[in-house]
């Protein structure tokens, strides 16, 4: 499985308990919504599939193993094509 | 043209006058300088804006926006069009303002604006406020002063853009609506109304407010009576985002100042069906808080 990571310069701005992330090189504005933003706080430090699949599990006891897995791709979806995060080696 | 600091330069535009006049006939000229057919070129290429035309068709340039996509053709649609771009100078002078896509009514001792998709109802919302006393400031355009001196709250200066309207009316217009509609009309397609207040009923150019709520219009036509309800700040920053225009901004500055907003304001949203029923509650709504 891919492990994942931020990528630099990405620029940080809450709002209220959201996140606004503007993108280093396209200037792109985001507004991630709860998954994506657990997600982003994950990525603090580089993570893998199988590592965010598991903190997420823990963290959303009550739902399904297949929809956290298909949130979360669709999440790391987002955040990948938005170019906030990057695959590691 | 008066720009907030120096003068903002228009070439080629002399036939789009009577057209633009009509819809900004505050805005404050200022002399410019005669130039000589041999220096023509040169000119246009210092000027803030230029207005060619190609063949038939109207193209606008400018430094400050971008317009190449657009093929002008219609008198009224280039005039206004070069508003959008006169306005994009004028902000692009003072790095403390902006342009937001709103409509703005005074209410009390502050200015509410009204946000919206096109065909959410600002102009008939902020004409409708108009029509029963309260002092019209914008149906679409608004100049917001982010650095203003007024404690803890923007300021909105009013560019005395002559308000439109989609015709017919609704049918749900009340008669006094359709009096100020026929009294203040200046222009007239089958499709649409230029109307210029008086004086008396509307802010001129450069007349500032401090900004005290913005209201995210929802016109649904299910909707039963009209709801006002407070909006989380997240959602009027997204919202402002795609209404605040401000390209001599970095993305940084523009999503600062979206923050700021909706920060320093009451932000409201507003479902509603009619919007004669629904401007009494704002009016109510406002009117009220103020007294409260």
């Amino acid at each position: 499985m891919n492990c994942y990571r931020r990528c630099p310069g990405i620029n940080e701005t809450p709002v209220e308990d959201e996140l606004f992330l503007i993108a280093g090189d396209s200037g792109d504005i985001f507004h991630l919504d709860r998954l994506a933003m657990s997600l982003w706080r994950a990525l603090e430090a580089p993570a893998g599939e199988a590592e965010l699949l598991v903190l997420f599990g823990a963290a959303f006891p009550e739902t399904p193993a297949d929809t956290i897995e298909r949130d979360l791709q669709g999440a790391l979806a987002t955040l990948l094509d938005g170019e906030l995060i990057e695959v590691c080696d | 043209m008066t720009g907030p600091h120096h003068g903002i330069s228009v070439e080629g535009a002399q036939d789009v006058a009577p057209f633009l006049f009509e819809l900004i006939p505050q805005w404050p000229l200022l002399p410019a300088p005669v130039i000589d057919a041999g220096n023509r070129d040169a000119s246009a290429a210092r000027s803030d804006i230029v207005v060619r035309d190609e063949g038939g068709h109207w193209r606008i340039s400018s430094a400050h926006v971008t317009l190449s996509d657009y093929d002008l053709d219609d008198g009224y649609m280039l005039a206004n069009t070069l508003i959008g771009a006169l306005i994009a100078a004028y902000v692009a002078q003072d790095d403390g303002l902006v342009s937001i896509h709103a409509g703005a009514v005074r209410i009390g001792d502050g200015l509410v604006l009204l946000l919206g998709d096109n065909g959410a109802g600002k102009s008939t919302f902020a004409t409708a406020l108009a029509s029963r006393g309260q002092r019209f400031f914008a149906d679409d355009r608004l100049i917001l002063d982010l650095r203003a001196a007024a404690p803890d709250a923007p300021v909105g200066y009013s560019l005395a853009i002559a308000p439109k309207l989609r015709l017919p009316l609704p049918q749900d217009a009340d008669t006094g609506y359709r009096d100020f509609v026929a009294e203040n009309s200046v222009m007239n397609w089958p499709e649409m109304a230029v109307l210029r207040p008086g004086p008396e009923q509307a802010a001129g150019f450069g007349e500032a407010l401090p900004v005290r709520a913005l209201i995210h219009l929802r016109r649904e036509p299910e909707a039963g009576q009209p709801v006002l309800t407070a909006m989380r700040q997240p959602d009027m920053v997204r919202l402002l985002l795609e209404q605040l225009f401000a390209p001599h901004l970095s993305q940084q500055g523009e999503l600062s100042a979206c923050v700021h907003l909706a920060q320093t304001v009451g932000i409201w949203q507003l479902r509603y069906a009619s919007a004669f029923t629904a401007a009494e509650t704002v009016i109510s709504h406002f009117n009220g808080e103020e007294s409260a």
